[in-house]
């Protein structure tokens, strides 16, 4: 043995100098990785390591375990990379084994091979879990963006299919909703679809503000939503003063339909807090109920908005269930009143000539010219049936021209004993009051060669109590040339018998149902009679002829020639046919 | 999972966050092959990198160390980014177990992170938000719950500053901060810089680039002029090795890397 090496040979057996190893210890592991401790901090606590490990090396019976609770020690003070781990060995390997004692330095040795093992397991299960930890951040910011997604276009879809007034589902909502319920249901099932209106609204919104109006829309619809049950009926706010009520039931529950509508309208009538008054509104509303099968949602909404039509057009505040021969009623109505003009002009309405008769001498004095429509398709359709329709699309005029034109020209024709009688043809207000009525007449004159005097106009009393000094004018102007002027309904409507002295009538037409209460019995006529010889006196005493309509009895023609009646027509005078001779 | 092509900011991990690079040049593993990726071309440009990271946490840590000295207890960490080792609430509570902590920063998973790490600690809170925005972040619900911001209040922004251009305007987010912070309150702030070496600096610049969080370094004027009003405390702005070291074993900065300070609002 060499005098070194018997000097290191002392060394090892005083032990190695603990606190220079730990510092070298703790420089070698230093800038590793990031180690939170200040090197002052870091080589105490290697210190406290290195003395284990020695301290392990001589304690008997030897075990490696210290080797593995140092490596965990180091792992979770940070001291954690492949770097540290291969500087700690080099240290501890070398240069402080190297100053033990043989046999102390094969047990540091094998307690590194343990600490290798254990360092090397504790790094990679804490790479694991970093690693686990930050995929779960990046998962679940994720989830967490595609919530604030979700959560942005549920709202945008929630303002899109809402009404922001009351919060309710808007038509679109309703639409989608219709859809889905009709095409969702059982084939047995029920589909109702209520549309309700508040009634003059806009009254509301006029007098007390739009703030009130809205007041008084979001008080209505958390009445309704009571009414509707959440859950039960799908509520919406389908327009400004418009709701809809929509459920799906079996055969059977029409009733609870009806019921929920009548409550609806009745929750909407109770007094509602409006710009600080109790205001009082009502509604309208339509019902319609299919079967799913039989149904789809455009055909629905179509039925349910026609009866709430209705209900409007029957008076307002109350509901209309809808009615398929209602609708087809409509529908034909429609139908007609686009085939109305076209008709006109292939003359397919023509008129038919009721007998006026004299009641004294029961002889043919005139005939009142009535139209019929002959439809190439629907055979002969009645004047109640397209007469209403003529006055709301505006034909009436076209038609009163063909009917003045023909019934002109048939009368020109008219052989004796008919070669004298006068021509008795309708006239509605407008055709008096916007157009020209006297060229159309003279024109009819002159193009049939009828003398003006055989030429009556019937005009209705409404039209004669609302004139102007255009309408006398025109009036006037057609009596100078001899034609006459006859009131027709004398007495039903509302008058004041004013025009009389101002208008150029000649002729009263009393009507049908004073006629028919004529001969109505013994008691019940007497009132009847004084009318009637009333309006006839009056007629006489204005110098005016009288015609009573609607005569089907000889016992009504008896009586209404004892009460001096000039003239009349009815069935039992004879019957309306296409031409008088 | 929903199968969405869309990806929202923030949450692509395949696109390296600074964050993340920053954790894995300190010896973490909260990163993903993107991140670790980009780190590698750092380091290949600047070997010393890792070693530039540490000595930036190392400031934060003796920064956070001599606030608490000074009675602060409570803290502001503008871009906390990944919570990774020796967080400041570690750090903080080591020397204080009173100390409150907000953890503020704009990156979805690193908030998510945090959140998961922290869950139910009640003297931290970790708030995702924009660090431009320091009203909002100062005004917030949670922060004035845990925070008096009518005592000082340490705040740091360490490594974060340089990822803001002048555009942004770091100098008005920090003065707005200061204006509303109590007397007393100190400001940590590190900053990347190409003073030492404009070429590897620039090269370095090239990578966070194509990162999630481009880099904006300034020059020893330029992060001192951010500080605005702002007093900084001994021995002013200097590389972040040389500030304070606690121990002379710390090789010298013979090239500045990044610059670090202390600051107070007095």
């Amino acid at each position: 043995m060499t005098e070194s090496a018997a000097a290191a040979d002392d060394r090892a057996a005083e032990g190695p100098d603990l606190a220079a190893f730990a510092a070298d210890w703790a420089r070698a592991v230093s800038g590793t990785s990031y180690i939170p401790l200040a090197r002052g901090e870091l080589t105490q606590l290697l210190s406290a390591q290195l003395a284990e490990l020695v301290e392990a090396c001589e304690r008997e019976p030897f075990s490696t375990e210290p080797g593995y609770r140092v490596a965990e020690q180091l792992v979770a003070a940070d001291i954690a990379s492949p770097e540290a781990l291969g500087r700690t060995i080099r240290v501890l390997g070398d240069e402080v084994a190297d100053e033990m004692p043989v046999a102390a330095r094969q047990r540091m040795r094998a307690l590194l091979a343990e600490f290798a093992i254990a360092y090397s397991r504790a790094l990679c299960d804490r790479t694991l879990d970093a690693q686990e930890q930050i995929r779960r951040a990046a998962l679940s910011s994720r989830d967490e963006a595609v919530k604030a997604l979700h959560a942005s276009e549920a709202r945008f879809r929630h303002a899109a299919l809402h009404d922001p007034l009351t919060g309710l589902p808007n038509r679109a909502m309703l639409v989608e909703q219709l859809a889905h319920t009709i095409n969702a249901a059982e084939q047995d099932r029920l589909v109702a679809l209520c549309v309700l209106d508040v009634d003059h609204f806009k009254v509301v919104n006029d007098t007390h503000g739009h703030a009130a109006g809205d007041d008084l829309l979001r008080t209505l619809a958390q009445r309704l939503r009571q009414v509707a049950q959440p859950g039960r009926w799908f509520l919406a706010r389908i327009g400004g003063d418009e709701f809809a009520l929509l459920a799906t039931g079996v055969p059977g529950d029409e009733e609870t339909f009806d019921r929920l509508v009548a409550a609806a309208l009745e929750v909407v009538a109770e007094p509602a807090p409006v710009g600080g008054h109790r205001m009082v509104v009502r509604a309208s509303a339509g019902l319609v109920v299919r079967g799913a099968a039989q149904t789809l949602p455009a055909e629905l909404l179509r039925a349910a908005d026609i009866s709430l039509h209705w209900a409007k057009s029957d008076g307002r505040g109350r509901w209309v269930a809808h009615s398929s021969d209602r609708d087809q009623l409509q529908t034909s109505q429609y139908r007609l009143a686009s085939q109305l003009p076209a008709a006109l002009e292939h003359d397919q309405i023509v008129p038919v000539y009721q007998p006026i008769v004299d009641l004294a001498d029961m002889t043919v004095v005139g005939a009142e010219a009535l139209a019929r429509w002959h439809h190439p398709y629907d055979g002969e359709i009645a004047p109640n049936d397209f007469i209403g329709l003529a006055e709301q699309t505006g034909h009436v005029i076209a038609l009163g021209r063909s009917m003045l034109r023909q019934a002109c020209r048939a009368a020109a024709s008219w052989p004796a004993p008919y070669s004298s009688a006068f021509v008795s043809v309708n006239i509605a207000a407008p055709h008096v009051h916007d157009h020209d009525i006297t060229a159309d007449v003279q024109e009819a004159l002159a193009v049939s060669g009828l003398d003006p005097s055989r030429l009556v106009l019937e005009i209705t009393e409404t039209l004669a109590t609302h004139t102007s000094p255009d309408v006398i004018a025109k009036l006037r102007k057609i009596a100078d040339m001899g034609t006459r002027i006859a009131i027709d309904d004398f007495g039903t409507g509302y008058s004041n018998f004013d025009y009389l002295r101002t208008l150029p009538v000649h002729l009263i037409k009393l009507d049908t149902s004073f006629v028919k209460d004529l001969a109505g019995g013994p008691s019940g006529n007497r009132l009847a009679t004084s009318i009637v010889t009333t309006l006839i006196r009056l007629a006489h005493t204005l110098d005016l002829a009288t015609i009573a309509e609607g005569i089907e009895t000889p016992a009504q023609a008896q009586i209404l020639r004892d009460l001096g009646c000039d003239a009349g027509q009815g069935w039992h005078l004879g019957r309306p046919r296409p031409s008088l001779a | 999972m929903d199968d969405l092509d869309w990806v929202p900011d923030g949450v692509d991990t395949d696109t390296p966050s600074a964050a993340r690079m920053y954790d894995y040049l300190l010896g973490g593993a909260h990163n993903f092959a993107a991140d670790r990726e980009a780190a590698r071309r750092v380091l290949e440009i600047r070997p010393d990198s890792a070693l530039l990271a540490q000595a930036n946490r190392s400031f934060l840590r003796r920064a956070v160390r001599f606030m608490v000295e000074r009675g602060i207890d409570q803290f502001i960490d503008l871009g906390s980014g990944v919570p990774t080792v020796g967080n400041v609430h570690e750090i903080a509570q080591r020397y204080d177990p009173g100390a409150r902590v907000v953890y503020v920063d704009i990156d979805p998973i690193a908030v998510m992170h945090a959140r998961d790490l922290l869950a139910g600690d009640p003297q931290t809170v970790v708030l995702e938000q924009d660090i431009r925005k320091p009203d909002e972040i100062l005004d917030d619900r949670q922060v004035r719950t845990l925070l008096d911001l009518d005592r000082p209040v340490g705040v740091l922004a360490v490594a974060v500053l340089h990822f803001l251009p002048d555009a942004e305007d770091p100098a008005g987010m920090l003065e707005r901060v200061r204006e509303v912070v109590a007397d007393g309150s100190y400001l940590a702030v590190s900053h990347g810089t190409a003073d030492g070496n404009p070429e590897l600096a620039e090269r370095a610049r090239q990578v966070y680039a194509r990162t999630a969080n481009p880099v904006v370094v300034r020059t020893h004027a330029e992060v001192e002029r951010l500080l605005g009003a702002w007093r900084l405390v001994e021995p002013g702005l200097v590389e972040v090795r040389e500030w304070q070291p606690e121990d002379a074993i710390d090789p010298p900065a013979t090239v500045p890397s990044n610059y670090g300070g202390v600051a107070v609002k007095a």
